[in-house]
């Protein structure tokens, strides 16, 4: 799971041109990429579309002050994370105070200074990368690397809801090791181990929009945005096959083989939720398992067949 | 120009960027200096026609920014301006003449430093 290293964005919201022109170059060859928004409409907007790390925010911007726009920005979920400097000419402590205490990581006076507009804004940025890479440490699974079932359950939710919005058909697979109990009593836990990684490896090698996560013991969570069964059922079938394929060092007989459930949106009856995809999912694997294993299944279509017959 | 715009009190005696000598300040130090005659006209338009709330939004830009560009004395002058500005009740303008006056002062021998002023 690699971890983001593209060039942290900073936006700065200030109705003076002349601060705009000042910050670009002050903050010309730092490894960061300077937005700008010259009204606290045009910020909010920004702040939302291009997510930077770091927000300079002026106090005393027309219509919707520095304190209002703050105040904005922490109660959308979209903007809430994201560390605001404020800039001011105020040297007002209890301004100080406020922002701070409303939720503002620093306070940088005008004019400022150079070095210290840098180091400033290093620093916001500096914890702003820690931050999130903990975020994200602690959504990925420890043996395998992928995604956790934390984070696999808020993305699909998210997912979900942004297929509803943008009527797009979303897929979902799960994945399950066959006999995966007999492989660990067989030849060991850290061999099955192994088994978990390269599976993960696996899964994960396809194409790089897919959100490939562990959702817990030997069973796999693939979530295949824009894709509908048809493409889901393909993808799943290539991993199946590569899973099957799969080599394993010590023992050259052995084949691993791995069941799969699929289901998408598009035949869904009822509430589009995250419950009932991962239960026609879920119906899927279970007769995949019931057909013999190592096979894909696709039980959404089989789930509105039978509802449809009802 | 209009015909209210103040001429420099005295004779001028041009003052200078602290970051002359900042090559990446250079270009944006030329472009603030060369915009001084306008925002000199948006100062006096704005005390003469009591525009108030405009007056001081245009100080306040200024005393955050002068510094920034290397003038000190712009950012002092302004923050002086605008306490005189914001403790002045009624006759504001009045009270406010000479703070005006220094002010723009400043901001025509910031200008009267620029590169291409012909001064040497």
């Amino acid at each position: 799971m690699a971890e983001n290293k593209s060039i942290p964005k900073v936006l700065a919201i200030d109705d003076s041109e002349l601060i705009h022109r000042l910050l670009e170059a002050r903050l010309q060859g730092e490894n960061l990429e300077l937005h700008s928004a010259t009204s606290s409409e045009e910020g909010l907007k920004k702040a939302k579309l291009l997510q930077p790390e770091v927000v300079l925010l002026d106090i005393g911007l027309e219509g919707m002050n520095g304190f209002e726009l703050l105040t904005k920005l922490k109660e959308d979920n979209e903007t809430q994370n994201i560390a605001v400097i404020f800039i001011s000419a105020t040297v007002e402590p209890m301004d100080r105070v406020r922002g701070l205490d409303m939720g503002a990581i620093d306070f940088i006076t005008k004019p400022f200074d150079a070095l210290e507009l840098k180091a400033r804004v290093r620093s916001a940025l500096r914890t702003q990368y820690l931050v999130k890479m903990l975020e994200q440490r602690a959504q990925l699974d420890g043996l395998t690397g992928l995604w956790n079932r934390r984070y696999f359950d808020q993305r699909l939710e998210q997912e979900i809801s942004e297929a509803k919005r943008h009527k797009r058909v979303l897929t979902l697979a799960l994945c399950d090791v066959d006999r995966f109990k007999r492989l660990n009593d067989q030849f060991g836990h850290p061999f099955g181990d192994m088994v978990l990684e390269k599976v993960a490896q696996i899964l994960s090698g396809g194409r790089t929009s897919d959100i490939v996560c562990r959702y817990g013991g030997e069973e796999f969570g693939l979530i295949f945005s824009s894709t509908n069964i048809e493409r889901g059922r393909e993808v799943t079938e290539r991993l199946r096959v590569a899973i099957e394929e799969a080599a394993w060092p010590g023992n050259p007989d052995l084949v691993v083989t791995a069941s799969f459930g699929v289901c998408d949106t598009e035949c869904l009856d009822g509430d589009l939720t995250p419950e009932a995809m991962l239960k026609a999912a879920d119906m899927a694997l279970y007769k995949a398992k019931q057909n013999g294993r190592n096979c894909v299944k696709a039980a959404v279509r089989a789930l509105k067949k039978k509802q449809d017959t009802i | 120009m209009n015909s209210n715009q103040l001429k420099p009190t005295k004779k001028t005696n041009p003052i200078f960027s602290d970051f002359s000598d900042d090559d990446s300040m250079g270009k944006i130090i030329q472009i603030f200096l060369n915009e001084i005659p306008k925002r000199i006209e948006l100062i006096e338009n704005s005390f003469h026609s009591g525009n108030k709330e405009q007056l001081c939004k245009i100080i306040h830009q200024l005393k955050g920014a002068g510094g920034g560009y290397g003038f000190k004395l712009i950012t002092s002058n302004a923050m002086a301006f605008e306490k005189k500005i914001k403790q002045a009740e009624d006759n504001w303008q009045q009270a406010t003449t000479k703070a005006l006056e220094e002010f723009v002062d400043i901001l025509h021998r910031a200008y009267a430093g620029r590169a291409d002023s012909g001064d040497t």
